[in-house]
């Protein structure tokens, strides 16, 4: 799982044999991930910036002890407290994990193979549709999305009870084209820790107070903050904006390698987001757009209340 | 910056500054350093927690460890001022 290097920082993919760019540890064209060789941001350097909190812990731990040892026995109660307050932070840098640690960066690594597997899907159904969120109740639930063959009277708002339902082809109307595919949606894990950390039913916060409680659940599980929710005067949608502080390579790779689901169903991030919507005003929604500002960290999501 | 970063750098800056602004206070014992270090240590973690979602046990760990700091210099304290009062 190799990327050979063709040039200054480019390479090229060891299953398609695709130009793969010098910043991408995963191919564009078939998506398959890349172990670079000549290193660059990866595990590897995050092992490195996780092993370089170690030697600061532990020289504040020494600091700490033989400055509070020394100004005990002479009676400095000062410097004392200074070599207490070195050994108390250096005790919690060894004690508390860093939050973008090799763990974090696996398990966004892991879910990109069935985000993709779901971009083939809807590539060989050929469905164009917008995924709908159908509402739901419960903490740690998350909304299903339902994403149909062509957009019927049927379809349009599908049975609150699919939420339930274990398949994956499903059947709303009672015309042949009244059908679709139901999924769980990609953000579910996501919206599902944020009602866990919070202890929370997004479905009994309404949307005037949905953005502070998604800031807090977000900020909780260490993903970033919602800066603004605010649903537009003239026309059934919201808008919200966030600011990532994790998991922008996932959304980053997701937009690229999967643009169908990113457009229909939404990355990880914006699904979350748009479940969150659906559930706060027990309505079905549909993703509107979802933008990547990737030098700023911001994702900016539209989604429409669907009537 | 993540979180944990913010969370040490708000609390180093707390504590040092709590260190430096009572070395000017020559009357001031180690309990009241220690009392404003657990103090601050809920504020920095309120600011920029270091916890996630699922370190409730970590977070509970520390949490106690400060409480039973600041609650026992209470108790010292309170129990001086009933000594002088009786006295």
């Amino acid at each position: 799982m190799a990327a050979r290097m063709a040039g200054p920082g480019q390479g090229s993919c060891w299953v398609c044999n695709a130009q793969v760019d010098a910043k991408d540890n995963y191919c564009r064209s078939c998506g398959a991930q890349l172990l670079r060789i000549d290193g660059g941001p990866g595990i590897g350097h995050a092992l490195v910036r996780r092993d370089a909190r170690v030697p600061i812990g532990v020289f504040l731990l020494i600091v700490g002890a033989i400055v509070g040892a020394l100004s005990y026995f002479m009676g400095i109660v000062p410097m004392l407290a200074f070599g207490l307050a070195s050994l108390l932070i250096g005790s919690m840098v060894l004690y508390l994990p860093s939050s973008d640690s090799v763990l974090t960066r696996i398990v966004a690594e892991s879910s990109l193979p069935s985000l993709f597997n779901i971009e083939r899907l809807l590539d060989d159904l050929d469905l164009d549709e917008r995924g709908i969120y159908i509402p739901v109740s419960g903490s740690g639930v998350a909304p299903r999305v339902f994403v149909p063959l062509a957009l019927t009277p049927s379809t349009r708002k599908p049975p609150l009870g699919l939420n339930t339902s274990r398949r994956i082809f499903v059947t709303v109307g009672k015309n042949p084209e009244d059908r679709g595919i139901l999924l769980d949606s990609p953000g579910a894990g996501i919206l599902s820790s944020v009602e866990r950390s919070l202890r929370l039913d997004l479905s009994r916060v309404g949307l005037t107070d949905l953005q502070g409680t998604l800031d807090s659940g977000f900020r909780s599980i260490g993903i970033g903050k919602v800066t603004s929710v605010r649903q537009a005067d003239t026309q059934n949608e919201v808008r919200i904006e966030m600011q990532l502080t994790a998991l922008i390579d996932l959304e980053a790779k997701v937009r690229n390698s999967a643009p169908r689901l990113s457009e229909h169903i939404g990355t990880p991030v914006a699904s979350a987001l748009a479940g969150a919507v659906s559930k706060a005003t027990a309505r079905y929604v549909k993703l509107r757009s979802s933008v990547l500002d990737r030098a700023n960290r911001r994702i900016s999501v539209r989604v429409q209340l669907v009537d | 910056m993540n979180n944990t970063n913010l969370f040490f750098i708000s609390y180093s800056v707390l504590a040092f500054s709590t260190v430096f602004a009572l070395s000017l206070h020559p009357g001031a014992s180690i309990d009241i350093y220690l009392a404003l270090f657990a103090i601050e240590f809920f504020i920095a973690s309120e600011l920029a927690s270091p916890f996630g979602a699922f370190e409730y046990h970590k977070r509970i760990v520390i949490e106690v460890i400060m409480l039973i700091i600041f609650g026992v210099i209470l108790i010292e304290r309170i129990a001086q001022i009933m000594l002088k009062v009786a006295l």
